[in-house]
């Protein structure tokens, strides 16, 4: 179906004798939201290093924007659109929140390598500016990143991911660690960036308050396969959901 | 005025620029041997800054910085002293300074495909390997005839000004400390810019958190091996500037034992920031010339137990440490006088930051 944005077929990877992702089928649309939810080792981390580069799948295809992906290294993987947020942030301590920023938005020239200073930075400084209003760091600009709390932590990367110009944006547990508010903060960034930037996101999620709170559609991910997929309402009355996971 | 433009200045370049002012009004009061011996050393601060960017910004803990720094003043002695085949007739200053450049560029480029690309390598595993480049590479020129094996290359002309070995000898003590102190100031300028830029804070980022740079869409190999050429093209540079003014290369110069001694410089000095390890080289020197007499054998040792102090205590190195403290001083002072705030995304260095 062109139209799909990413488009996962067969997608297998075994460790040892251990399938962590078996026989995965996945398709997102260009601006949709979606949650994956399932038990500790079903394969969910699993799934974004496959589709991230970090992995090579055993067998199965990945295609984004109509293009086969599969096996790609990350860095091309993210190039082509596909953005990250790790489950332990990632982000650069000893650099100051801007620069933090500054890095991922360098990205995009610095393929050129020392060529990418060559290129013009228009519009960059107010882009970036947003950016930092967005994730709610304007105060701490100039703080080095290290000083951040947890759950600022977690913005400064989403922040980062931004700065690329993604269409589609993987959130490996973004919540996880986070207070109510700051999950609920959250929520409000994820829901933004979905709508207001139309960029496409899919977030692996154990917080079920949090997913409530996104109104979004759920995929429930068991062993290594999508089990069930629909939106929050229908798939929490789903037996073998209730049972598995919601307790 | 220019008051309020120093109290502004970043504490590292001011430090770098009272230097440079010293550095540029001594001649006026110093003996012509100082003179001569500072503008080698010159040479090695240079050797320093190169490793300084390649591991200080870059993380690449390079223990075979001198293969570069060695094949820099090879490069220079062959072309000056007209041994290239082919053009033999070719013996200017300038295509010397331009193949110890060349040179050690394309080597670190050749290494970092291997290393980078192909392998991976990272952290130790890196370092150990570059260490047992250093030793083959020795060997190799030991054992290498055309280039004069043990024995090196003697008579290596100083900069002729002309353009093919013509003109005017920078010879007397004066203007050959003016010179060294240029290429000096020249070549640590584009480390600086480097560093400052867009590009160098990429590489930070690198050094910091190579898969989160990748996932960014940056290809981490492709920009640890330019920054390891960059390096490498310095520091020949630094070795052309040694030979040009020792007249005598060996290959003690491209091995590990000099590899070492620039680490040891570095780490004194500070590997945080140029001007730190440039001032550990030049400062570890005067005190070897002054002191390795009076000390004799235990010299080695002291140096050997000042290093270990500093990598234990000093991360940032003991002039690292000095600058970093009166960056602190500074700052305090600025926060008890008048402090025009600038706008948010103004540039903090952390120990500001804590101050406020």
């Amino acid at each position: 179906m062109p139209g799909d944005l990413l488009k996962i077929s067969g997608l297998s990877r075994s460790f040892g004798g251990v399938q962590a992702v078996a026989g995965f089928d996945l398709r997102i649309g260009a601006d949709e939201l979606l949650c994956i939810i399932g038990p500790n080792g079903c394969g969910k981390t699993t799934l974004f290093n496959l589709i991230s580069g970090h992995l090579r799948p055993s067998f199965g295809s990945i295609q984004f924007k109509g293009a086969e992906i599969t096996g790609m290294a990350p860095h091309l993987v993210a190039r082509s659109g596909i953005g990250r947020k790790f489950q332990v942030p990632s982000i650069y301590e000893d650099l100051s929140v801007s620069e933090n920023l500054a890095v991922a938005d360098f990205a995009e020239p610095g393929r050129k390598g020392l060529g990418g200073l060559f290129t013009s930075r228009t519009g960059n400084d107010r882009r970036l500016a947003n950016l930092i209003g967005l994730i709610g760091l304007e105060e701490l600009a100039g703080a080095p990143a290290g000083h951040l709390s947890h759950g600022q932590r977690q913005w400064l990367e989403i922040g980062m991911v931004l700065a690329t110009g993604p269409d589609l944006i993987l959130l490996d547990e973004p919540t996880a660690g986070m207070t109510r508010q700051e999950t609920e903060r959250t929520a409000q960034l994820v829901q933004a960036m979905n709508r207001e930037q139309g960029v496409a996101v899919i977030l692996i999620e154990h917080d079920m308050w949090f997913v409530e709170t996104l109104k979004c559609a759920v995929a429930v991910m068991m062993q290594g396969q999508v089990i069930a997929k629909g939106d929050y309402d229908t798939v929490r009355e789903l037996d073998m959901v209730k049972e598995a996971y919601l307790g | 005025m220019i008051r309020t433009a120093l109290s502004h200045m970043k504490t590292e370049s001011l430090v770098a620029g009272i230097l440079l002012v010293v550095l540029l009004l001594l001649p006026l009061g110093a003996s012509s041997w100082l003179l001569s011996d500072l503008s080698i050393y010159f040479s090695y601060a240079l050797f320093a800054a190169s490793l300084a960017f390649v591991w200080g910004h870059c993380g690449l803990l390079c223990l075979g910085q001198a293969v570069f720094f060695g094949l820099g003043a090879y490069a220079m002695s062959l072309v000056t002293l007209g041994m290239v085949p082919g053009v033999e007739g070719m013996v200017s200053t300038w295509l010397g300074f331009a193949a110890a450049i060349a040179v050690p560029a394309l080597a670190a480029q050749l290494l970092g495909r291997f290393l980078f690309h192909a392998q991976g390598l990272q952290g130790a595993f890196f370092g150990i390997v570059t260490l047992a480049v250093a030793f083959i590479v020795e060997r190799l020129f030991i054992n290498w005839d055309f280039v004069g094996g043990l024995n090196g290359l003697m008579n290596v002309p100083p900069i002729v000004l002309g353009l093919n070995g013509d003109g005017y000898e920078l010879w007397e003590a004066v203007p050959l400390y003016y010179a060294a102190l240029f290429v000096l100031v020249l070549g640590f300028s584009v480390l600086a810019a480097l560093m400052r830029s867009r590009w160098g804070l990429a590489l930070k980022a690198v050094a910091s958190h190579e898969m989160r740079t990748k996932s960014l869409g940056y290809d981490t190999a492709h920009y640890k091996t330019t920054a390891f050429s960059i390096g490498a093209a310095i520091a020949g540079l630094a070795g052309a500037l040694f030979v040009v003014q020792f007249g005598f290369v060996s290959p003690s110069l491209i091995g590990f034992g000099l590899s070492a001694e620039v680490l040891i410089w570095v780490a004194l000095g500070g590997r945080g920031m140029l001007v730190a390890a440039c001032a550990g080289a030049i400062l570890v020197r005067v005190l070897e010339s002054n002191l390795s007499s009076v000390f004799g054998d235990t010299w080695l040792l002291l140096l050997g137990g000042l290093f270990i102090v500093s990598v234990m205590f000093l991360p940032r190195g003991l002039v690292g440490e000095a600058i970093h403290g009166l960056d602190r001083w500074r700052a305090k002072r600025r926060k008890g006088g008048s402090t025009p705030r600038g706008k948010a995304v103004e540039r903090l260095s952390p120990s500001e930051y804590t101050a406020r």
